[in-house]
C-alpha cells in the first residue's frame, strides 16, 4: 500500500538541501524512510540505523554562533571546534570550555551541537552547559517554530522530544544573570577520543557576601538523561558558599544519582565522581567569586 | 550509484560512489591510495585521519557526499617532488614508527597543525593532535619529540 504523495525509495540516497524549508520539504516526502543528518560523527558509527535517504542539512545556513541582544544563538549545525573557538572567551565561555573537551580534533570539527543534543546519549557533553545556562531549543516543523527548554528535550537514551516532520533548529542560551560563576568537568580515561564517564556543569549566582543566591548543577553519565540535581540546588541557595555547605551539597549530589556499572567505570566509582566533580566545581566557583 | 567529484593531493578525481559510502574506504578501494589506514572504522583511534579542506578529519565517518566539490589532503601528498616532509625525516630519526598503522594519521594532522601553529610547545601538540590519536606502540614520545624539532628547525629557518 503506498500513498499516492510519497516518493518511492528505491536505493539509497543522500540529499543535501539547501534551506530549511526545502528540508521539511523532503521529510514530508520521504518520511520514515528518511533520517537528518549534520556532522554525521555519531551516525557514520552506527550506519545500520541510516535510513535509506539520507538528509543532510550542513548547507542550510545552521552553522552560526551569534550574540544579540537577548543572549546567545547557537545554530544546530555549528560544530564543536567553532563553539570551542568563538566562544573562548566571554560571558558564554563555559560553552566553550566544553565544547573543547568533546571527541578528539577531527570529531570536533565535524560533530555539531545539534547532532549531540538530537544523538540523546546521557554523556553528551553538549549538554550540561546548556542545561545550567537555561538554554531553550528552538524545534521548527511545517506548522512553525516552538521553544523548548534544552532539559525537556532528551528524554531518554537516544530519545528527544522532537515530532517526526521537525528538525532542531537553533539553541538559545540567555545571558548570564550578574556574578554568575560557572564550571565543567569532564571524567574521562584518557585525554581525548573517551566518552565521560562522568561529566557535569555548575552555574552559580553569588554575591558579594559569597551567598549563593541561584545555582544550577548538571551531571551526566549517571542517569537515563542529563541529570539536573535540584535536591542539591535547594540546599545551597541561600546559604554561603562555605566549605562544610559544599561538602553537604557534594555528598547530596552523589546520593542523587543511580549510576550504572558499565565499561568505562563501575557505579560506585561514578557516585564518586559525582561527589568530586560537584565539590571541586563549588570551590573553584567560590575562588572565582572572591576574585571580582 | 551517485557521481562525486573532489581533488585528492591536488588530482581532480570524478567517481560513481554508493550514496552512503565513507571517504576512507573510497580513498583506498576506489583510488588504491592506501596510505590511509583504517583503525576502528568509527572515529576512535584517527588512523584514518586526511584533511578536508585543511582541517583533519576521521575519514572513516565522513560520507563521501560531504567530500563533493571539496578538497582532500592524504598521507600521499605529503612528500613532494620526492623529498619527504621535515615531519616525516624527524619521525625516521626519532624512531617514532613501529608499526607504522597510526603514522599516516599523525603526520598528515602535525603537518596541518604545524602549518597553523609554527610556534607550538609540546603541550599543544599533545593536547590539540596526539589526543586525536591512539597509539600502541610508541608511548608518543618519540613523536612529541619529532615534532617539536621540526617546530625548533622551522623556527630556525624563519630567523
Amino acid at each position: 500500500m503506498y500513498k499516492e504523495s510519497m516518493a518511492f525509495v528505491r536505493q539509497e540516497e543522500y540529499l543535501k538541501p539547501g534551506s530549511l524549508q526545502e528540508t521539511l520539504g523532503l521529510m514530508a516526502q520521504y518520511g520514515d524512510d528518511a533520517c537528518i543528518l549534520a556532522g554525521a560523527t555519531d551516525l557514520y558509527v552506527k550506519k545500520h540505523t541510516l535510513k535509506k535517504v539520507v538528509i543532510d542539512i550542513s548547507g542550510i545556513g545552521l552553522n552560526y554562533i551569534k550574540v544579540d541582544t537577548d543572549g546567545l544563538r547557537i545554530g544546530a549545525c555549528a560544530t564543536f571546534t567553532a563553539m570551542a573557538t568563538e566562544l573562548a572567551d566571554g560571558p558564554f565561555r563555559i560553552i566553550g570550555e566544553a565544547a573543547a573537551k568533546l571527541g578528539s580534533p577531527q570529531i570536533r570539527n565535524m560533530a555539531t551541537i545539534g547532532g549531540n543534543l538530537c544523538n540523546a546519549a546521557p554523556s553528551a557533553d553538549g549538554a550540561p552547559v546548556l542545561y545550567v545556562l537555561k538554554a531553550k531549543v528552538k524545534l521548527t516543523g511545517p506548522q512553525g517554530s516552538r521553544l523548548m527548554p534544552v532539559e525537556d528535550f532528551i528524554t531518554g537514551p537516544g530519545k528527544k522530544a522532537l515530532a517526526k516532520d521537525e528538525i532542531l533548529e537553533e539553541i538559545q542560551v540567555p545571558f548570564p544573570a550578574d556574578r554568575t560563576f560557572a564550571v565543567f568537568e569532564k571524567v574521562v580515561r584518557t585525554r581525548g577520543l573517551d566518552l565521560a564517564l562522568v561529566n557535569g556543569a555548575i552555574a552559580a549566582v553569588i554575591d558579594a557576601n559569597n551567598i549563593c543566591t541561584d545555582v544550577k548543577i548538571c551531571l551526566g553519565a549517571v542517569a537515563p538523561t542529563p541529570l539536573r540535581i535540584k535536591v542539591a540546588e535547594e540546599f545551597l541557595i541561600g546559604k554561603e558558599l562555605a566549605e562544610d555547605h559544599i561538602a553537604v551539597a557534594a555528598e547530596i549530589a552523589a546520593n542523587a544519582v543511580s549510576p550504572i556499572s558499565d565499561v568505562r567505570a563501575s557505579a560506585d566509582y561514578r557516585k564518586l565522581r559525582c561527589l568530586v566533580l560537584v565539590s571541586r566545581g563549588l570551590t573553584e566557583i567560590g575562588r572565582q567569586a572572591s576574585q571580582i | 550509484m551517485t557521481q562525486v567529484t573532489f581533488k585528492v593531493n591536488g588530482d581532480e578525481y570524478c567517481l560513481w560512489v554508493h550514496p552512503h559510502a565513507t571517504l576512507a574506504i573510497v580513498l583506498r578501494e576506489e583510488l588504491n591510495l592506501t596510505g590511509t589506514k583504517i583503525g576502528c572504522e568509527e572515529g576512535e583511534c584517527g588512523a584514518c585521519t586526511v584533511l578536508l579542506n585543511g582541517m583533519p578529519v576521521t575519514s572513516c565517518i565522513v560520507p563521501i557526499m560531504k567530500v563533493d566539490g571539496q578538497e582532500v589532503c592524504t598521507i600521499e601528498g605529503v612528500a613532494t617532488g620526492g623529498k619527504l616532509h621535515p615531519i616525516q625525516e624527524q619521525f625516521i630519526e626519532h624512531g617514532a614508527i613501529q608499526c607504522g598503522f597510526c603514522t599516516a594519521g599523525i603526520v598528515v594532522h602535525s603537518k596541518a597543525y604545524l602549518e597553523q601553529h609554527p610556534n607550538a610547545t609540546e603541550q599543544d601538540v599533545r593536547n590539540d593532535v596526539l589526543t586525536g590519536h591512539i597509539c600502541r606502540c610508541t608511548g608518543y614520545q618519540q613523536m612529541v619529540d619529532a615534532l617539536m624539532d621540526v617546530v625548533g628547525s622551522q623556527e630556525k629557518e624563519a630567523k
